[in-house]
């Protein structure tokens, strides 16, 4: 009979430690071909140690566990590890996918290690594995397309400032002004950058000028000639919406 | 108080007219009571108008005049009800002539004595009246605003709660600990002291409106300890906090989810771990808490600032007003730095 061997791929040395011993008494017959504790280091060891099976931690420095499941692409069986709670991760629970949680139960255990052995003695590969871990990477990995931060000149520093935090972004001769509750900072990116890298549901160009963070607005004045005025909490500036962009706030 | 208490306002509603319309009633019984054949329905045609001119100055002066402070307010109210006094008195008398045509004293000398006597009655029950009602509004206030406080306390305290036991630090660290029980009994004996201990102290301060930078450096220490059990060689850290800035006070909790912030995003994600630092300094007026890691830093598409961290902000305007704050800056050479200026104040009376 083929030998069935595994890698186990997490950061902390005390929980591969753990998890090892459990998998010494629930599957003797398993052998450990390595250890890795980066998602890098997992990469590699599956690459030159062909393993059946990859126990690997979700989370971990530099790559992680879902990036390298991606990577590996059925090459191997792949068991999540993590300890993120039940309803985050029963969502993925799956024929070509398992996971277990931390801190490992004999009894989750067992049942994983009954399913891996079932699907390693079948000799088709197991189906849609791709999809399953995109639909996993969708649910825990929250990344953002949208800029999330702004870096602003400060004295000697790098300020970083919250988009959440800004009021509004206006155009000078220059630069751009970046209005938030303590002040003024000056960035170079355009605001028509801006337009195309901020999250137009929150972000909305008001003017050829001004771009406005639409949660921030406090209230919008109609002025007599049809134009809009917009009002924020806790500063006194106000930016006047151009012709061009009135119709935002025609509801209003 | 640090919270700015909200003006006075007298406010109209339908119990309080009810009550208005029975206390005029009231005044005109004992009037007629006390001067035998005066008669009943005149003055009630009078205190009704007095009571409900004084009224409605009292509630004008109250809800659109800006006063900054309480005195200024009194001083609204008593201008308000020798106001609507000598008002409401024209008003009754204008009214009285109407029902009643001669039963008013049309002589000048008379008329005067009939005035002044009517003012003086009119101010006193005015006043009374008026204080009455005061101290109803006052202590309906009082009561909203009491039950308010306590209810930002109480969602102030499950959040925090909530952040401390976020499940991925719950159940990482009771791991770790099972881990370490056979291999290295010792170091888990130890990594359960400082879970404990960091539980505890949590708990404990949540439910404090302030405490010493000193007690917040002992949950953060607490914290780190069971991240150095499991982030070995890969966190470093070291916490420098002036002596005379130990039993500086502050609300509880600030400093720790920045610190976590730190490990969270900045040291645990990168393979090479890195160092950090916490140290306070006070420079004049202001006192600068900052927490500084060399870990992966922060791009422009990185996660934005989580709940952490508004619900930090959050607290010091609440508690602050305007005079503390809180930004990140790049750390120098790599890292994040996050910098919490806060009022160094020697009057500490309204800390508990």
């Amino acid at each position: 009979m083929k030998q069935i061997r595994a890698i186990i791929a997490d950061d902390e040395v005390t929980l591969r430690g753990y998890l090892k011993e459990k998998l010494a008494a629930t599957w003797p017959e398993l052998t450990i071909a390595g250890e890795a504790g980066d998602g890098e280091d997992a990469l590699r060891q599956i690459e030159e140690q062909r393993p059946d099976v990859a126990f690997l931690d979700i989370k971990m420095p530099g790559i992680s566990g879902i990036e390298v499941a991606r990577r590996i692409a059925g090459s191997c069986a792949v068991v999540f590890i993590t300890a993120h709670n039940k309803y985050a991760v029963e969502a993925f629970e799956s024929e070509a996918l398992d996971y277990v949680l931390k801190p490992v139960t004999d009894e989750r255990l067992k049942k994983t290690v009954k399913r891996l052995k079932e699907r390693l003695a079948s000799p088709r590969p197991a189906p849609e594995v791709a999809a399953v871990i995109e639909k996993v990477a969708s649910a825990l990995e929250k990344a953002s397309h949208h800029l999330q931060w702004i870096k602003a000149q400060h004295k000697d520093g790098v300020r970083l400032i919250s988009v959440g935090d800004v009021y509004f972004f206006r155009a000078t001769d220059k630069y751009t002004v970046v209005r938030t509750k303590d002040g003024e900072h000056l960035i170079r990116k355009t605001i028509k950058e801006l337009e195309s890298e901020l999250d137009p549901d929150q972000f909305w160009r008001v003017h050829r000028a001004a771009i406005v963070n639409a949660r921030a607005i406090h209230a919008v004045d109609h002025s007599l000639s049809g134009g809009y005025t917009l009002k924020f909490k806790d500063i006194t500036d106000q930016l006047t919406v151009s012709r061009a962009y009135g119709h935002l706030f025609k509801q209003m | 108080m640090s919270q700015n208490s909200l003006p006075f306002r007298f406010k109209a509603t339908p119990l309080k007219i009810i009550f208005l319309f029975i206390a005029n009633t009231l005044i005109a019984l004992f009037i007629v009571a006390i001067y035998p054949g005066s008669s009943f329905p005149i003055n009630l045609v009078y205190s009704q108008c007095i009571g409900i001119t004084i009224a409605i100055c009292s509630i004008t002066a109250t809800n659109y005049l800006k006063a900054p402070r309480l005195s200024v307010q009194l001083a609204f109210i008593a201008a308000a009800v020798i106001v609507g006094a000598v008002i409401g008195m024209e008003i009754g008398g204008a009214v009285v002539q109407l029902i009643f045509p001669g039963a008013v004293p049309t002589l000048a000398i008379e008329k005067y004595a009939f005035t002044r006597s009517n003012l003086v009655l009119a101010l006193l029950f005015g006043t009374v009246i008026t204080y009455i009602f005061f101290s109803i509004q006052k202590m309906t206030d009082e009561k909203v605003k009491r039950l308010e406080v306590e209810r930002n306390a109480a969602i102030t305290e499950i959040k925090l709660l909530q952040s401390q036991m976020e499940p991925h630090f719950l159940f990482n660290t009771l791991s770790n600990i099972l881990g370490l029980i056979d291999p290295d009994p010792e170091k888990a004996k130890r990594m359960l002291e400082s879970f404990t201990q960091f539980l505890r102290t949590s708990l404990l301060t949540a439910r404090s409106e302030t405490v010493a930078l000193s007690q917040e450096m002992d949950v953060v220490k607490n914290y780190l300890d069971i991240f150095a059990v499991r982030m070995g060689e890969r966190l470093r850290y070291t916490i420098d906090i002036p002596a005379g800035l130990q039993g500086f006070r502050i609300p509880p909790l600030l400093i720790q989810p920045l610190v976590e912030n730190a490990v969270k995003h900045g040291l645990e994600p990168s393979i090479s771990g890195g160092s950090l630092l916490i140290s306070g300094a006070r420079e004049g007026d202001r006192v600068r808490i900052i927490v500084a890691d060399s870990g992966l830093g922060i791009n422009e598409l990185s996660p934005g600032s989580g709940i952490g961290v508004e619900n930090i902000k959050k607290r010091l305007d609440l508690v602050y007003g305007g005079r503390a704050s809180l930004v990140f800056e790049e750390n120098k050479p790599k890292g994040l730095k996050a910098v919490v200026e806060l009022p160094y104040e020697t009057d500490t009376s309204h800390h508990s």
